[in-house]
């Protein structure tokens, strides 16, 4: 359970941790749009190398990363299984009874799996260089427009840093009871599909239980406490946009034209 | 069945985030006795006695339970056997109750573990009956009941499997005196039936009544592991070092030694303390009488410790 690395944030001091965090999340956003757009290795190839000096820029170990790709490898498989076999096209490669594996879908799993992979990698490296506070703090910050059309863009944000803080609580949670149920005999790797999915039953009742419990509680102490509107609460940590971000929009920018550029050609 | 616990290191994490937690403990669990574990917060106490039932395998050497041996490599599906054998209390094990009613999330355990669905109701039945829970509890939801009363249908969800060996971590925190005298006679009729139980406790007083043997963990090793009697006849510093407190009795009396006093045997309890004060003291011929009662009291309370109290 400790080795979720997707969505964790790991305390470091590379160049990215300096960054503004509003600069994180629009690098993310806009490197993940043209992603969508690419379709040829030269694309391909560029994307990963900007991804790569963005690892690297973290100072954080590859094994991290590693560790963050690995638990999602089976839903990789299973869309590259999907892909090589609902593509149609030819040439055909080979067949296997009905199931026809083609040149064309053959070439498109391996771009969905490198699209997948880059991606993934890309928001890991923006939640493990952002503490989740300062990615809540930066999202209010880049919704500040909508309040003009009376979204109550606080509150959102709010509701948002609430919700990041309960994560590592209930991965506290869900461990405990895991292994209460455990030591009571629970074992979710026997059995038929059905009896699996039953023996989740004792683990989840008990979670949603103590997390609306722990909602009420936090409730209370914040009423008690005078909360009234989360409008114009000050902070202790100030978002400012510095000289590393100027650099970053700059890196950011070279990326997008290399990557036009790369499409167009 | 003793668990023996061989050479044990173990760390969360791995790599660079590795955080060890357990260092080389070397320990064995005695049979049908009660062993208790203190130790400041951080010391390794939850980490160690996850160990006995392979929640958390150790990273190096080795744990013998009963039959079963659990190294770094066993594979998860060798412990489920051993989980029948070792049963687990939590801290505030209300927090796995899950069942629409109170009968079924006590019979979870006994099922899991193989058991019919009627000779599971049984030991369900039996075990609510030992925790004091009748039969009116049965059908209710376990979610509408009182905290203490959650408290004894989870640990009566353990009772049910009805283990050798039972681990209690902190099973009295946050319960009113009456439910913690309650629990602490469960834990000797337990044993009285042949268990044997491993008890985490901040409780000094709650070890000095209840357990035969205490492991003192510091900063994931062992720092002592003896009879009670002699644990608490350590000089006072040695608890101060391991930043623990003494039981309030045990601290009197150290303090009556140091004033002359001389005891024959560490007193485990305040009654206890009182007649052998009052042994010491001369009294007036007029309270002769009294001071014979108090003798006679005594002499008829059981003394199991060996090792005797003897302060200069």
């Amino acid at each position: 359970m400790n080795n979720l690395v997707i969505g964790q944030y790991v305390p470091g001091d590379g160049l990215l941790y300096r960054l503004d965090p509003r600069t994180k999340i629009l690098m993310t956003i806009v490197y993940v749009f043209l992603l969508v757009f690419a379709n040829d290795w030269q694309s391909y190839l560029w994307s990963a190398a900007f991804l790569l000096t963005a690892l690297l820029l973290t100072r954080q170990g590859l094994g991290l990363y590693w560790r963050g790709i690995k638990p999602i490898l089976w839903l990789i498989l299973f869309t590259v299984v999907l892909q090589l076999l609902f593509s149609g096209g030819t040439p055909v490669l080979f067949t296997f009874g009905p199931v026809k594996v083609t040149t064309p879908g053959l070439i498109n799993a391996v771009y969905v799996v490198v699209r997948f992979v880059l991606i993934v990698l890309m928001s890991t490296i923006l939640t493990i260089t952002t503490a989740p506070t300062a990615i809540a703090s930066a999202i209010e910050s880049l919704l500040k427009p909508l309040k003009f059309f009376r979204v109550p863009v606080a509150e959102l944000a709010l509701m948002l840093s609430i919700a990041l803080r309960f994560v590592p609580l209930l991965m506290a949670e869900t461990d405990k009871i895991m292994k209460a149920q455990k030591s009571r005999g629970m074992s979710l790797s026997t059995g038929s599909l059905i009896k699996r999915a039953k023996a989740v039953v004792p683990l989840l009742v008990p979670l949603f239980v103590g997390a609306l419990q722990r909602a009420l509680d936090l409730a209370n102490a914040m009423e008690v406490r005078g909360f009234e509107s989360a409008e114009g609460r000050t902070r202790y940590r100030e978002l400012s946009y510095g000289r590393d971000d100027t650099l970053a929009f700059f890196a950011t920018l070279i990326f997008a034209i290399g990557f036009v550029w790369l499409s167009i050609l | 069945m003793v668990i023996n616990i061989e050479g044990v290191d173990f760390a969360y994490g791995t790599g660079k985030q590795e955080v060890p937690v357990l260092k080389d403990i070397q320990l064995t669990i005695p049979e049908n006795q009660i062993t208790a574990i203190i130790g400041q917060t951080g010391s390794g106490k939850s980490t160690l006695v996850q160990q006995l039932n392979a929640l958390l395998k150790p990273t190096a050497g080795q744990v013998q339970i009963g039959q079963h041996l659990v190294t770094s490599q066993t594979k998860e599906k060798q412990l489920t056997a051993i989980r029948a054998e070792v049963g687990m209390v939590f801290q505030f094990p209300e927090a796995q109750l899950f069942a629409p009613t109170v009968i079924e999330d006590v019979m979870y355990g006994p099922l899991n573990f193989g058991a019919e669905p009627k000779d599971a109701r049984a030991a369900a039945e039996k075990a609510l009956t030992q925790v004091g829970l009748d039969a009116t509890f049965y059908d209710q939801s376990p979610f509408n009941l009182s905290g203490g009363q959650m408290r004894r249908v989870a640990l009566a969800g353990v009772l049910a499997m009805d283990p050798q060996t039972m681990v209690f971590d902190e099973p009295a925190a946050g319960l009113d005196p009456a439910g913690q005298e309650e629990l602490l006679q469960l834990l000797k009729d337990l044993r009285a039936a042949g268990k044997t139980i491993v008890l985490i406790s901040h409780q000094m007083e709650q070890v000095l009544a209840l357990a035969d043997r205490v492991v003192v963990m510091n900063d994931g090793q062992v720092a002592a592991d003896e009879t009670v009697t002699a644990l608490f006849e350590r000089p006072q510093s040695w608890f101060e070092a391991q930043h623990l407190d003494l039981p309030e009795t045990v601290a009197f009396q150290k303090q009556l030694a140091a004033a002359g006093f001389i005891f024959d045997h560490l007193a485990k309890t305040a009654d206890d303390l009182a007649e052998q004060i009052n042994d010491q003291i001369d009294w007036p011929k007029g309270n002769a009488e009294q001071k014979n009662g108090a003798l006679t009291s005594q002499s008829a309370q059981p003394t199991s410790d060996k090792g005797g109290f003897r302060h200069e």
